[in-house]
C-alpha cells in the first residue's frame, strides 16, 4: 500500500512539476532574443536626424536607413507569426543595426550638401538683390519697351518670394523662385545693357562738343548751354565758367539722337538759339527755339532715308525748343528740353539768341554713372 | 484513472495558459494608421511637420513595442493597446492643428489680397488723375505695365488657393503686396510733381 501510495506521488510530481518545469525551461531559454534593442537604437538614432537635417536636404543614406528599418520591422513581424522556437531574428537585427550606422552618418553628409548648396543660394540672393538695385537706379530713367517693364516687375516680386521662401527655410523653393527671377532680370540686365553700351560709344565725340564749346564761351566771354542728357541736368557756362545748373525734362524716348519727327526723341548735336518766343507766343510759358535741324542732322537724315533705315515720306521734325512747363520729374516732350517755369525764366533773362545750346548724351561714362548712379 | 485524468487536464492546462495572452492589437493598430493617414491627408506634413514627425516616431514606437511583446513566451499587451489608443488620439490632435494652421494661412492670404486690391484701387486712382497730355502718360506707362503684371500675378494666387497650394500663394500674395507699396509710393511722388505748376 505505501509503495503504491510513493509511486503515485512520485507520478504526480512529474506530471504536474518536472514536465512543465522541464517544458517552460526549453522555451524560455530556447526562444530567441528578440531584436528590440537594436531596432529601438535604429528608431532613435533615425528620430535625432531627422530633427536635425533639413527637410530640404535629406541625404540619400537616411532615406536608406529608414528603409532598412521598415525592412527589419516587416522581417520582425513575419518571424513572430513562426513557432516561437523555429523564430530566426538575426536579420531583422542586422537590418537594424544596418540602419542605425545609416543614420548615424546622415548629419555629417547632409551638413557639407547644405553649407555647399546654402552658400550659393546665399550668394546668388545677394547678386541679384545687387543687380536689381543697379537696374532700379538706372531703370527709372531709361525708356524701355512694356514687355522689359513687365519681365522687370515680374523678376522683383519673383525675388522677393525667393526670400520668403529662404526666410521659411524652403530652400528648394527659394532656389526655384531665385532662378526665374535671375531669368527675367537678367534679360532687363541684358537689354539696358545693350542699350547702354551702344548709347555711350558716343561718348568720345560727347567729350569734344563739350571741349569746342567751353573752348568758344571762353573765347568770347559768352554764355554757352550744355545739356547733359543722362544726367537730366542743363549747365549754363559764362566765359567757361560754369554758373547755373538746373534739371531737365526731354523728350520720352530720350536715349538715342532724334532721326524723324513724332520719335519723341531730344535732338544730339551743336546747336545755338535762334528766337526767343515769350508769353503768348508759346504755350510753355517762355521757349527759346534751336536750329534743329542741323547740317549734321540733315546729312545723317539723308542717310537713313537712302540706307532705307527711314520710310521715304518721313519728316526730319523741327521746331525743337528750350521751354518752361516742365519740372515734372519725368521724361515727357516731344523732343525738346523743358524746365520748371521759375528755371525757366531765369535762363531766358540770361540766354541771348545766338548762344551756343550743345546736347550730349553724358558727361561721365558709363562705368562713372553706374557706379556712382549719380549724375 | 482519477490520475490519467488529472494529467491530462494539467496538460491541457498548461498549453492553454502558454499558449493564451492577450489578442494581438490588430484593431487598435489599424486605428492608430488610419488616423495617422487621415492627419496625412489633413497636410499635417506640410503644416505642422515637426509634430507630425513626432506622431510617426510615436507609432514606430509603440509598433516596436508590441512586436517585442508578440517576441515573448507570455504576452501583455495591456501597455501597448493603451499606447496605440493614445498615438490615435494625438493623430486627431495633429490633424486639428493642421487644418487650423491651414486656415490660419488661408485668411492671412485673403487679408493680404484684401490689402493688394485697396492699394491696386487707390494705384488705379492717382492713374485716372493722372494729368492728360503726354507728360502725364509718360509717366504712367511704365507704371500701368506694373499693375498689369501684378493683376495677372493676383489670378495665380487665386489659382494656388483653390488648389489647396496655400503656402506659395501666401508668399506670392505678399510679393506682390509689397510691389503695389512701391508702386504707390513711387505714383504718390509723380502725382505730386506732375500736380506743380
Amino acid at each position: 500500500m505505501a509503495r503504491r501510495l510513493k509511486k503515485k506521488v512520485k507520478k504526480f510530481l512529474l506530471v504536474f512539476l518536472v514536465l512543465p518545469l522541464c517544458i517552460i525551461g526549453i522555451f524560455v531559454f530556447g526562444t530567441p532574443k528578440s531584436p528590440e534593442p537594436e531596432l529601438n537604437k535604429a528608431r532613435i538614432a533615425i528620430a535625432q536626424a531627422r530633427k536635425t537635417i533639413e527637410k530640404d536636404f535629406i541625404p540619400p543614406s537616411l532615406t536608406e536607413a529608414e528603409s532598412l528599418y521598415d525592412s527589419a520591422m516587416r522581417i520582425w513581424r513575419s518571424e513572430n507569426e513562426r513557432f516561437i522556437l523555429s523564430r530566426d531574428y538575426s536579420k531583422p537585427k542586422t537590418l537594424a543595426i544596418r540602419a542605425e550606422q545609416q543614420a548615424i552618418v546622415s548629419p555629417k553628409i547632409a551638413n557639407q550638401s547644405t553649407t555647399d548648396f546654402l552658400e550659393i543660394l546665399e550668394k546668388d540672393i545677394a547678386e541679384v538683390k545687387r543687380d536689381t538695385a543697379k537696374i532700379e537706379e538706372l531703370y527709372s530713367r531709361l525708356p524701355l519697351p512694356t514687355t522689359i517693364n513687365k519681365r522687370y516687375a515680374r523678376g522683383v516680386i519673383l525675388l522677393t518670394e525667393a526670400v520668403l521662401n529662404f526666410g521659411q527655410k524652403n530652400y528648394k523653393e527659394c532656389r526655384s523662385k531665385l532662378d526665374l527671377a535671375k531669368f527675367d532680370l537678367s534679360e532687363v540686365k541684358r537689354y539696358t545693357e545693350a542699350l547702354l553700351n551702344g548709347y555711350f560709344a558716343n561718348l568720345p565725340m560727347w567729350k569734344r562738343w563739350y571741349d569746342q564749346t567751353i573752348r568758344e564761351s571762353a573765347r568770347n566771354q559768352s554764355y554757352a548751354i550744355i545739356v547733359d542728357k543722362f544726367a537730366g541736368k542743363c549747365y549754363i557756362y559764362l566765359a567757361g565758367q560754369l554758373k547755373k545748373t538746373y534739371d531737365a525734362e526731354l523728350g520720352k524716348n530720350w536715349i538715342g539722337n532724334k532721326r524723324y519727327s513724332g520719335d519723341k526723341a531730344t535732338p544730339e548735336g551743336r546747336y545755338r538759339v535762334t528766337k526767343k518766343k515769350d508769353s503768348g507766343q508759346t504755350r510753355y510759358g517762355k521757349a527759346l527755339l534751336l536750329n534743329y535741324p542741323n547740317d549734321e542732322d540733315r546729312r545723317r537724315f539723308q542717310n537713313e532715308i537712302q540706307n532705307k533705315t527711314l520710310p521715304r515720306r518721313a519728316n526730319i521734325g523741327g521746331l525743337i525748343e528750350i521751354h518752361g512747363g516742365g519740372g515734372k520729374g519725368v521724361n515727357w516732350t516731344d523732343g525738346c528740353i523743358a524746365f520748371a517755369d521759375r528755371d525757366m525764366e531765369s535762363i531766358y533773362r540770361t540766354i541771348p539768341v545766338g548762344c551756343p545750346v550743345t546736347i550730349l548724351g553724358s558727361l561721365q561714362s558709363l562705368f562713372e554713372v553706374t557706379n556712382n548712379a549719380k549724375p | 484513472m482519477k490520475i490519467k485524468l488529472l494529467s491530462g487536464l494539467a496538460i491541457v492546462g498548461m498549453a492553454l495558459v502558454m499558449t493564451s495572452c492577450q489578442k494581438y492589437p490588430q484593431v487598435e493598430i489599424d486605428a492608430a494608421n488610419a488616423a495617422i493617414e487621415a492627419a496625412k491627408q489633413a497636410q499635417a506634413n506640410l503644416y505642422v511637420s515637426s509634430e507630425f514627425n513626432a506622431l510617426q516616431d510615436s507609432l514606430n514606437t509603440v509598433l516596436a513595442a508590441v512586436e517585442k511583446e508578440k517576441s515573448k513566451l507570455f504576452k501583455n499587451y495591456k501597455d501597448e493597446v493603451a499606447k496605440l489608443t493614445a498615438t490615435s488620439e494625438m493623430a486627431k490632435t495633429v490633424a486639428a492643428n493642421a487644418v487650423a494652421k491651414k486656415e490660419q494661412m488661408k485668411q492671412e492670404t485673403a487679408s493680404t489680397l484684401t490689402e493688394l486690391t485697396t492699394l491696386m484701387d487707390q494705384n488705379k486712382e492717382m492713374l485716372a488723375k493722372a494729368p492728360k497730355g503726354k507728360e502725364g502718360k509718360a509717366a504712367m506707362e511704365a507704371i500701368q505695365a506694373d499693375l498689369t503684371t501684378i493683376e495677372t500675378q493676383v489670378a495665380e494666387v487665386n489659382t494656388k488657393l483653390a488648389s489647396d497650394d496655400i503656402i506659395n500663394a501666401l508668399n506670392q500674395a505678399k510679393s506682390l503686396k509689397d510691389k503695389a507699396t512701391s508702386i504707390n509710393t513711387e505714383l504718390t511722388e509723380v502725382m505730386s510733381k506732375t500736380k506743380k505748376k
